[in-house]
């Protein structure tokens, strides 16, 4: 994957950057707005994560001006933690997804791999399998390996979430704003009881697990192998 | 300019303006006088030199000469300073009178003799002696009667004397006046001055630090009273909210260097001597989970305070309550069953209101994630939506230990927390962050006895049918 960084401090940009180089992805760094602006415009990237906060041109104008020259590269939205409307801004500019600083890196590598990897052609099937797991989401029918399984609206949804993004990590952060729309950090164990209840009716009557937890990130859905 | 205080007073400009207006008044009425004393003065002596002409021209027409110059004779013994009488022929030599020749004028005349010509005439020689520039100012009418040419005047001294009077009651009454209105001004304002100076003296006391102190008050509810008044209201208010601020900033501080010191103790024991890898990984999660324990305490301060700035209004949009408080619960309702409560949300009635979703999800949410971390198990966590006039009240109550009663108010300040709370996970913020959400929304927030239990009542102006 190729990624480019458009953030003007120093420590946040060489964090991100070790942590892509050791996960084997190229990366480039702009340190300015209309620096950033132009690499984006003359180099096709898989990603690209623009800070809020830029000397010469602002992060905001920078999406707005990717978008209107037609470049598509899904954008992550750098936001500092207390501008809750830089949120909405940003993605009204255009941007995919945003992240609140500090933040871990792993929550931006989950959130890169689930943009980078988005198919085209896969928007909005009507019918999702990973394995011997079905979906049907229009009848909103889940079954595997031919036995139906009875689940709640929000057990569907979360499901229905994972199974879009199959073999992605998926972050606690990450569900919590796509499933429950909760966009602060509950004091509860929230994402565990529900994931915990989905196991018990998706992969507990199998011998198989499709969810698995990965420590200190999250969960993901697989084909068993 | 250096004036002294009490004369660039407030209450001194009015008693000047006031001076002014009086003194104009003064002037206009000694000044009316004045003119009408003149006019009436010149009308007399006019009508009283009229008089012996019409004697002189009678006596000429019943006597003829002899009758002209007979009347002359008895006027002319009458003449003295005051009388004067010119008798002469056409060619200018002097039959008799008290006054030089060449003074003659035909008609009614006003005239001055000048101090060097006063001779000719005994009487205008006394005539002159009484005034101050020796000078004698004359009326005078000139008439000719048969072949003589006559002239009679009376002096005007009189008139002068009367009329100086007037000006000089003028001169002096307006300097008294003006005297009077300066001192009377300034003893006006000698009272409120020391009262004003002695509530600036407070003032800059205030200034240097003393927030205690509040402005004299004389009990006279004037407007300086009042005044003083609401200023001693609002430094009381201010005096409040900067012992919350220090009280915050302490608060903050101390709960950010105990995570702090934590992490750095952790990693100085692990830092020691040579460890397994295992062991190594379990200190750098441990010292990963501390910092995000500080973090999150930055966040939820720094989301407190932009929640309290009120930018978010601008986002409200109309919403349905009672989806809110059925999503939220449906949420909620597991993770209450995995720790031992029971939840339960009834009652839930339809109720619109003017806000912002995401804070209102994440204001109920934290009612119910702090009943289930403060209610011991099992417990019972009741939600409810009802209308009551024209507010939507939502209230979240438990069974559990409660709130003393003089502790329920302080719940929702920042970082406060009950001592047997001190244990139990959260950073104090989650109460304050609903108040803070609630006074976004104009809305009201109690915390009530649920006998036993906690009930937080929270009150919503439901939206308006237009708008």
């Amino acid at each position: 994957m190729k990624v480019l960084i458009i953030e003007d401090d120093r420590s946040t940009a060489d964090y991100v950057a070790g942590g892509l180089k050791e996960e084997g992805h190229d990366l480039d760094h702009a340190a300015s707005g209309p620096e950033g602006l132009e690499l984006a415009c003359t180099r096709d990237y898989d990603a690209v994560v623009i800070d809020r906060m830029l000397p010469g041109l602002d992060g905001l104008s920078i999406v707005r001006a990717l978008r209107s020259a037609g470049r598509d590269a899904p954008i992550i939205f750098l936001t500092s933690v207390s501008g809750l409307d830089d949120r909405v801004e940003g993605l009204e500019a255009g941007a995919d997804d945003y992240l609140a600083k500090p933040f871990a890196f792993s929550e931006l590598m989950a959130r890169l791999n689930a943009l980078a990897r988005r198919s085209p052609l896969r928007k909005e099937d009507a019918v999702l399998k990973v394995g011997d797991l079905e979906m049907n989401v229009i009848a909103r029918q889940v079954r595997r390996q031919g036995q139906a399984i009875e689940l709640q609206p929000r057990e569907f949804r979360l499901l229905e979430y994972m199974m879009r993004n199959r073999g992605r990590v998926l972050t606690r952060t990450m569900l919590l704003e796509r499933v429950w729309d909760f966009h602060f950090d509950p004091k509860t164990n929230v994402v565990e009881t529900h994931v915990s209840r989905l196991r018990s009716k998706v992969d507990k009557p199998f011998e198989t697990e499709m969810i698995r937890t990965i420590r200190g990130s999250g969960y993901i859905l697989n084909v068993p192998s | 300019m250096f004036l002294p205080r009490e004369l660039r007073s407030i209450s001194f400009r009015v008693a000047l303006i006031y001076t002014v207006f009086f003194l104009g008044s003064v002037l206009a009425i000694l000044g009316t006088t004045y003119l009408a004393a003149s006019s009436e003065m010149t009308g007399i002596l006019r009508a009283a030199v009229a008089d012996d002409m019409d004697e002189l021209r009678q006596a000429f027409r019943s006597d003829g000469e002899a009758g002209l110059r007979h009347e002359m004779e008895e006027l002319l013994e009458r003449a003295s300073q005051d009388r004067f009488f010119l008798f002469r022929k056409p060619d200018g030599s002097v039959i008799s009178g008290n006054l030089p020749t060449d003074l003659w004028r035909d008609g009614w005349n006003e005239s001055e003799i000048p101090a060097d010509r006063v001779r000719p005439s005994a009487d205008i020689e006394a005539a002159a002696s009484q005034a101050p520039e020796r000078e004698v100012r004359l009326i005078s009418l000139g008439e000719r009667i048969g072949p003589f040419e006559i002239m009679i005047a009376r002096n005007l001294r009189a008139l002068h004397e009367t009329q100086e009077t007037i000006l000089s009651a003028m001169l002096w009454g307006g300097l008294v006046t003006t005297l009077l209105a300066l001192a009377g001004g300034f003893l006006i304002s000698v009272g409120p001055t020391r009262r004003v100076d002695r509530i600036a003296a407070t003032m800059r006391r205030i200034v240097e630090g003393h927030l205690d102190l509040r402005l004299p008050v004389s009990g006279r509810r004037d407007e300086l009273d009042r005044l003083a008044g609401d200023i001693n209201m609002m430094l009381a208010r201010i005096e409040t909210l900067l012992a919350s601020l220090r009280q915050v900033s302490t608060d903050i501080a101390h709960d950010l260097r105990t995570p702090l010191a934590r992490l750095r103790q952790r990693l100085e024991s692990v830092r020691r001597k040579e460890r397994s890898l295992a062991e190594y990984e379990a200190a750098i999660d441990a010292a990963i989970g501390e910092s995000d324990a500080a973090i999150e305490t930055f966040n939820a301060l720094l989301r407190v305070a932009q929640i309290e700035a009120g930018t978010r209004r601008s986002r409200f949009r109309r919403l349905a309550l009672g989806e809110v408080v059925e999503r939220v619960c449906d949420i909620y309702a597991e993770v209450a069953t995995d720790t031992g409560h029971t939840m339960s949300w009834d009652s839930v009635a339809a109720a619109t209101v003017d806000g912002d979703e995401e804070l209102l999800t994440q204001l109920l949410a934290n009612l119910i994630e702090n009943a289930i971390n403060h209610v011991p198990a099992p417990g019972r966590i009741a939600v409810s939506l009802h209308r009551d006039g024209d507010t939507a009240v939502l209230s979240v109550a438990d069974d559990g230990p409660g709130v003393p009663e003089g502790e329920r108010e302080k719940i929702f300040r920042r970082l406060y927390r009950l001592d047997r709370s001190r244990t139990t996970p959260g950073s104090g913020l989650g109460l304050s962050l609903v108040a803070a959400i609630v006074e976004l929304h104009a809305g009201k927030v109690e915390a009530l006895d649920n006998a036993p239990g906690l009930c937080v009542r929270i009150t919503l102006p439901l939206a308006g049918e237009t708008g």
